[in-house]
């Protein structure tokens, strides 16, 4: 019985190590994929000029772990789970001609214009909220000066 | 105990153009929620060290105007939505 434990014990933390080995892989790929080369691209040649695009990179990652407790019918259990997320967007490019070297931001239309839509419904809906408020007292006033 | 927000600007790779050495720098913003469960990595661009080869030395910030703006647009919808609140409240 002392052996079968000792087995089953030994089963369950090469289990873990594995578990612990993929999620340190994961993150190991996610830094890389957030790394330096990732901010700043590879420089394009064309002709004289030189090119560098460069990108924000947010990564996100996180995962859990859990275990159950043994008792008279189970055995000990275990799990966990993790997941992540990359995210890049351009930002600028840097170009350098025989005359000088300059930024040139880039200019995202789609994010600026649902931030407008997004912070212009607000707007409206506070605008509408406050005519039917208007409304409602002048329903207010004119009820008290109808019963008098 | 670690801070759980840290901010650091390092420089990336040089590129020779021109005569002239150009060196990149990026920012990095890193979140680490204590247990290390959660990670957050945000890398951006921050600036641009020109090097000439007569030995001047320039730095070129390097702006994110699509998130200028957009913090902008928010704020002034706030400021409105402020405007507005207290012009009901007025009433």
């Amino acid at each position: 019985m002392n052996e079968l434990e000792s087995v089953e014990k030994s089963r369950l933390e090469n289990q873990d190590d594995g578990a612990v080995e993929a999620v340190e892989q994961m993150m190991g790929r996610m830094t890389a994929a957030a790394s330096v080369e990732a901010v700043y691209q590879k420089p394009i040649q064309h002709g004289d000029t030189l090119i560098i695009p460069s990108a924000e990179v947010v990564a996100v990652m996180g995962f859990g772990v859990g275990g159950g407790e043994r008792n008279e019918t189970q055995q000990e259990s275990g799990g966990g789970g993790g997941g992540g997320s990359v995210f890049s967007r351009p930002v600028a490019v840097i170009i350098s001609t025989p005359e000088g070297v300059r930024v040139d931001p880039v200019f995202d239309l789609t994010k600026v214009a649902l931030a407008s839509m997004t912070t212009g419904a607000i707007i409206l809906g506070t605008l509408f909220k406050m005519i039917g408020l208007r409304q409602k007292i002048q329903e207010a006033q004119d009820e008290i000066l109808r019963t008098g | 105990m670690e801070n759980p927000l840290q901010t650091e600007i390092t420089p990336g790779r040089t590129v020779e153009h021109h005569g002239r050495r150009l060196t990149l720098f990026e920012k990095t913003v890193s979140v680490r929620l204590p247990g290390d469960i959660v990670h957050l990595n945000w890398k951006r661009p921050n600036s641009l060290l020109v090097s000439h080869s007569d030995g001047r030395e320039e730095v070129l910030p390097i702006q994110d105007r699509t998130m200028q703006i957009v913090i902008l647009i928010f704020l002034g919808g706030i400021g409105l939505w402020l405007c507005l609140k207290w012009l009901t409240k007025r009433r």
